[in-house]
């Protein structure tokens, strides 16, 4: 509520990752943090939940889902620490007014270090469903749960110290620093790489147990009227643009080249907006009987909601990238395409406009597509046991490194003190020039 | 057998020692040698240190313009006097430049006629200022307001420039017109024409070269080469210069003379 009032009320507009020395009012910042301890409570949930699963059945493997879903709340609590910081002792004083400026690099590097992991706390549950949900649903099995846990531990331990890629073009860190967190971004393609593997394997194993034969003749073969089954593989398909994009963003010497242009924007567009969130809309169709005990009146809605996100996506980010690519900056709310050097743009844009709309008009479907489940002729259904993909070795004991976190949390720690104690620390040691905080909502 | 824990401590801890020693040791002393500096400096640069108290040497004062176009100089060219700029074009400038902008040492000095106001007023500037050095014109420019020098930028660029009219497309080797309109980005140069014209998108004080003397533009272009005129921003053309070959410098002096 304090969020939405100050944004609405046009009391913070800071942008979307707060850009000091811009500041707004302090009760948005306050909201933020609220938020964010209560995602803890949710955090320490899961933890509690695990730990208890463990006491009642020593020495067996946690299942899956339940693994990744911890993995997941560990990533969210070490990743939250650093805008914690940034807005605790940094933004929110400065917006109260007790401070009169604010150390940009400082406010930067700390957001930097929430920065990426978040967005892997966003994509872990469209992961969760690539292993545990698309495999049984296409009538398959996982093709190897071993795979998957080291997949989601190394989302949580190359998920973290690698935020200075966000400041690749940032004056306040040293090369050096920059270029190790540039290795381990790359060293994150790992388990995304395991997972395109796997979840591909396992389908295969799906489509093969359907009947399919031959090199491909398996796609063929898949139930793609399975509305999570056609997410999962428009979802693959949307990645392969996605990580791409991604690639060449992580390189240093590549990344000045669109740093500071809309191909960033039409990136996580790509990658968040396009092969995650759509995964969130066949979760979605998926759970919702479970809790409801209603079956879906139309699969084939649901699957045309699908296809016109993912083809709304492609129109969107596509032409943006290309705009990206020829220097189109970002962070701006309007160009002027009077301006001869940029009125090419202009036609472009109305493409990605159109791409705009057909999401727009597909997330309208997502809405009915729910509503619809409730409407009078839908069945009632008895509720169906979620049944999660089975591994086709089934993980009866797994390495005890992989049945808890202590080992990775200890490794985390390390590889975050190496990557950000220097870069933090500098701040203090050779007191970098302050900037004049600038108050956006009107007050002193 | 060692378990899985410590197999995957040793593959995540050889990982990131890969990464340290490659970002903290291999590419400084690499960049050290590239760029001239000594390998511990090159080393305390990478992470994040400075070698020496102070940090990096104070820059040589003169070797860079000073010229900065705020608004307030800006606003001395919108009001310029170009009577005033006559009279003192007669006095200080016309016994080598004539009154018509047309030198007397085609190889010494530039045609003035029609280059932008902008243009003239930077490297006038700069030469009074002694960063473009320059030891004829510095003390007639020590001798003349910044307002002065305003009035007279503009009023050489209102006079009528050599041959204006000529087009691209006119009989020229390929590979000139190349680098005239495309550059070539094998070697990271820029068009000609992305700054030089008048729809480019270039610096503001970009000068005209179309009709620009051939000796005058050659040497101009060999001295931003060997380093010996500095006053560009940014070293832009410096950097230009020094990548082409004395044939293309000559080629391309020649095809900003216009038609013969």
């Amino acid at each position: 509520m304090l969020v939405v009032a100050t944004v609405l009320g046009g009391k913070a507009t800071v942008l979307f990752t707060f850009y000091p020395p811009l500041t707004g009012s302090p009760w948005f910042y306050i909201g933020l943090v609220l938020v964010v301890i209560g995602s803890w409570i949710w955090c320490v949930l899961m933890l509690l939940a695990m730990a208890e699963w463990k006491q009642v059945h020593p020495g067996q493997a946690v299942p899956l889902a339940m693994f990744a879903t911890t993995a997941n709340a560990v990533l969210w609590l070490w990743t939250t620490v650093g805008v914690a910081i940034e807005l605790l002792f940094i933004v929110i004083p400065a917006a109260f007014g007790w401070t009169q400026s604010i150390d940009v690099g400082l406010t930067r590097t700390l957001f930097s270090w929430t920065l990426h992991a978040i967005v892997y706390f966003w994509l872990i549950p469209a992961y969760i469903a690539f292993y545990t949900m698309a495999p049984q649903l296409a009538g398959g099995r996982l093709y190897s749960d071993l795979m998957a846990r080291i997949s989601f531990v190394a989302f949580l331990i190359y998920g973290l110290p690698v935020g200075l890629h966000h400041l690749f073009m940032d004056p306040e860190h040293s090369t050096g620093f920059k270029s190790a967190q540039m290795v381990l971004t790359v060293l994150v393609a790992v388990p995304t790489l395991l997972t395109v593997f796997t979840v591909c394997a396992s389908m295969e194993i799906a489509g093969r147990l359907r009947g399919g034969t031959g090199l491909f003749g398996w796609i063929g073969a898949l139930p793609w009227k399975q509305p999570l089954v056609l997410a999962t593989g428009l979802s693959f398909f949307m990645l392969w643009f996605g990580g791409f994009g991604g690639l060449i963003n992580m390189s240093y010497g590549m990344n000045a080249m669109v740093h500071n242009t809309s191909w960033v924007t039409a990136h996580f567009h790509m990658i968040f907006g396009g092969s995650v969130v759509i995964m969130y809309f066949a979760i979605a169709y998926e759970i919702w009987p479970k809790l409801t005990g209603r079956t879906a009146p139309s699969l084939g809605a649901q699957r045309l909601q699908l296809w016109s996100w993912a083809i709304g996506m492609m129109v969107l980010s596509l032409p943006w990238h290309w705009l990206g690519l020829n220097g189109q900056w970002r962070r701006v709310a309007q160009f002027d395409y009077s301006d001869p050097t940029i009125s090419w743009w202009g036609p472009w844009m109305t493409i990605c406009l159109l791409g705009g709309v057909i999401l727009l008009l597909s997330a309208i479907l997502f809405l009915w597509n729910l509503g619809s489940f409730h409407m009078a002729d839908s069945a009632r259904a008895p509720i169906a046991p979620t049944r999660y993909a089975l591994a086709l070795h089934p993980q009866t004991a797994v390495p005890v490194a992989l049945n808890g976190f202590r080992l990775w949390n200890i490794l985390v720690l390390v590889l975050m003190t190496a990557a950000y104690a220097i870069p933090i620390a500098q701040s203090f040691i050779v007191k970098p020039p302050q900037a004049v905080v600038h108050h956006v909502d009107g007050s002193k | 057998m060692k378990t899985f824990g410590t197999k995957a401590v040793l593959v995540i801890g050889a990982t990131a020692a890969l990464a340290w020693s490659v970002s903290f040791i291999a590419m400084p002393l690499i960049q050290a040698r590239e760029e001239g500096i000594d390998w511990f400096t090159s080393l305390c640069r990478a992470a994040g240190f400075s070698a020496a108290p102070g940090g990096q040497p104070a820059r040589q004062m003169g070797s860079v313009s000073l010229v900065t176009w705020s608004p307030s100089v800006l606003e001395r060219l919108a009001k310029a006097n170009i009577t005033k700029g006559e009279e003192i074009a007669a006095d200080v400038c016309a016994a080598c430049h004539n009154p018509n902008g047309m030198s007397a040492d085609a190889a010494t000095m530039p045609s003035l006629a029609g280059q932008p106001a902008r243009a003239l007023y930077k490297q006038l500037w700069d030469m009074k200022n002694g960063t473009r050095v320059n030891e004829a014109m510095k003390p007639l420019m020590e001798n003349l307001k910044d307002d002065e020098i305003a009035d007279v930028a503009l009023y050489y660029s209102e006079r009528k420039p050599r041959n204006q009219d000529f087009r691209l497309e006119r009989e020229n080797s390929k590979a000139t017109l190349r680098l005239v309109t495309q550059g070539d980005s094998a070697r990271a140069l820029p068009a000609c024409q992305s700054c030089h014209d008048t729809a480019g998108g270039g610096p503001i004080d970009a000068p005209n070269l179309v009709g620009q003397y051939p000796r005058y533009m050659s040497n101009q272009l060999h001295a931003f080469a060997d380093g010996i005129r500095r006053n560009d921003m940014f070293a832009r053309m410096r950097t230009i210069a020094a990548k082409l070959t004395p044939q293309e410098t000559d080629a391309l002096a020649n095809y900003y003379d216009g038609p013969r």
